[in-house]
Order: C-alpha cells, then structure tokens, then sequence
C-alpha cells in the first residue's frame, strides 16, 4: 500500500473517499440523463466541436451516456470503484481537452456537458469545474477501497 | 495493475451496454440533431466552418452585446418582420458589405438566418462569407425566421436604421 493510501486508511480519509465517489457520481448522472433523454441533441453538440468525423458522432452520442451512468453505479455501490473513478478521470481529461481547444480556437459553443437540455457555454468556468472533479476522480482512484458498510469502521489494527 | 483491469470492466460494461442501447434505439446521426428534412435542416455534409444553431439556443445568446443576428434574406422581407435588433444583409449578389462587416466586428457570435428556401442556402452562404472575413463563430439558425417566430420569440417590423 502506498504511504498515500496509508494516510487515507483512517475513517476521516475513508469518509472522504466516500464523499469524493458520491461527488463525481451525482454529476455524471446529472450529465447523463439529459444525453439520453435527446441523442440527437447531444450528437449535435458533440458535432460542433469539430473533432470526430462525422460516421463516429452518432456512436459516441450513444455510447458515452451509458458510460457515464455504469461509472455512477460503480462509484455509488463502491464495486469496482477506483476503476471506474479511472474511467471518470480519463473522460473528464478527454472532455477538457476538448474544451480548451474549442476555447483556445475561439469557437463559443455548447458544452453539451450536461445534454442539450442546458445553454452552458464552454468557458473556464465549465473547465474549472472539471478540474475539480478530475482531482476528486484522481483521490478516489489513490485511496484504499471504502465499502459502505466499513466507513465508520476504525482501520484494522 | 489491479485498478486498470477495474476500469477495463467498467468500461467494458458501460461501452457494451452503450451499443446495446444504440442498436434498440438506433444510432444518432447529426442530419437527425435538427428539424426535419426539408425544414431548413443542417447538410450532412456541410461546410466544416459553419455551426448550426437551434432557435432555443439562437433565443437564449439573443440578449447578450457581443451576440448579432443577420437577416439574409430581401429587404422588403426584413422590413415586414425581422428578429429584434438584426442586420439586414441581402444576399442578392452573393457578396457583404464592408460596411456591414465593420459593424459586426464586434460580435464573438454572429447568427445568420433567412426563410427556409432552398434549406437556408442564402443564410448558408452568408455564413460561408462572414467566415472567410474571419469571423470564428458564424451560426445558421436551424429553421430561419418561421421556425423563430413559430417559437413566439421576439420579433419586429421596420427599417434597419444601422444597415449600409
């Protein structure tokens, strides 16, 4: 166990561990459902920052919800957690690339963060949020596993 | 690496159930995000530097000053109703003023539109233009003016006092 995990070993760590996981959860799911309520939408949205070719929009429009809801359940149940805390941060790096370079490009557009329910704009705050969520990803994928039913437990001696 | 096979399963869940649901639902594509065919509807294979844009997104960027719309099509439409505070710009002979250009200098986002004729070809083709002037962000409203009006945003009649 890294000296890392070790100091996350205690019930204060594990606590936030379970904090962090409920966190990045509650988002992705909230960014799920609109996505999945209009694909055509969302597929819209993922057109316009110009980085797919046009044949994968409609596949990834599809796919990527579901990802977003599987790594939800994953963080929420604590099975296989840190993976899917793995998952949400390569996706959050994926999505904020993305961003940057549309912002970096000049182009001001639609997130589609969260579906095309929403008129978020890309924009730093959009960026800020994913950092923050990409540190609170990366903090659950160090930390030990925290089942429900051990996080009032103290450590094993 | 015990997380990476973790993530290689959730990824492999969520990707498999992904295809699952597209194969029930179908696939998007993007010819399908707009209205339907016919009705002012984004080109499969349009013009990579013009973005298309939905008359509820067009309504919501509408109160901001770095935001224009331009109206593509004849003056005499444009002075019968036109979206409230927009440009008049004919496309008559294919070409903008350097006027209007100068005055549109200062919008992030210019919005372009015109009736459904020809799936939007005149606001197309502005779009296309203001793009090469250098403008980054030029948009299509998806359904042009009938679709905004049918939406109930606002709109007005008159002259542009601004246009060349």
């Amino acid at each position: 166990m890294s000296s890392v995990s070790l100091k996350l070993a205690t019930p204060a760590g594990r606590w936030a561990t379970i904090a962090a996981r409920l966190a990045v959860a509650a988002v992705f799911v909230w960014a799920a459902v609109p996505k999945l309520l209009d694909p055509a939408g969302f597929a819209e949205d993922i057109a316009n920052y110009h980085l797919l070719p046009d044949a994968a929009v409609g596949y990834v429009a599809a796919i990527v919800p579901l990802v977003e809801l599987v790594v939800a359940g994953a963080l929420i149940t604590g099975l296989e957690a840190r993976g899917a805390a793995l998952v949400a941060a390569a996706m959050l790096a994926v999505f904020t690339f993305a961003m940057g370079q549309a912002m970096a490009r000049g182009i001001d557009l639609s997130c589609g963060c969260f579906g095309s329910a929403t008129t978020a704009r890309v924009g730093w705050g959009s960026i800020a949020r994913n950092a923050a969520l990409l540190v609170a990803s990366g903090f659950v994928v160090v930390a030990p596993e925290a089942r429900w039913r051990s996080a009032a437990d103290p450590p094993s001696p | 690496m015990r997380v990476l096979g973790q993530a290689g399963r959730v990824l492999v869940v969520g990707v498999t159930l992904g295809v699952g649901v597209g194969v029930l639902r179908g696939f998007p594509s993007i010819a399908e995000a707009g209205p339907e065919e016919g009705f002012c509807a984004p080109p499969v294979a349009a013009a990579p530097r013009v973005l298309w844009i939905g008359p509820a997104a067009a309504h919501a960027l509408s109160g901001r000053q770095d935001v224009a719309f331009v109206d593509a099509r004849p003056r005499e439409e444009f002075v019968a109703g036109h979206v409230s505070g927009a440009l008049s710009a004919p496309m008559v002979d294919g070409t903008v003023p350097a006027e209007l250009v100068a005055l549109l200098r200062g919008s992030r986002t210019v919005i372009v539109y015109d009736d459904t004729v020809e799936d939007c070809a005149r606001s197309t083709r502005l779009a296309e233009l203001l793009a090469q002037d250098g403008f980054s962000d030029v948009r299509v409203l998806e359904g042009g003016m009938p679709a905004w009006l049918e939406a109930g945003y606002a709109a007005e009649a008159g002259t542009c006092r601004l246009c060349p």
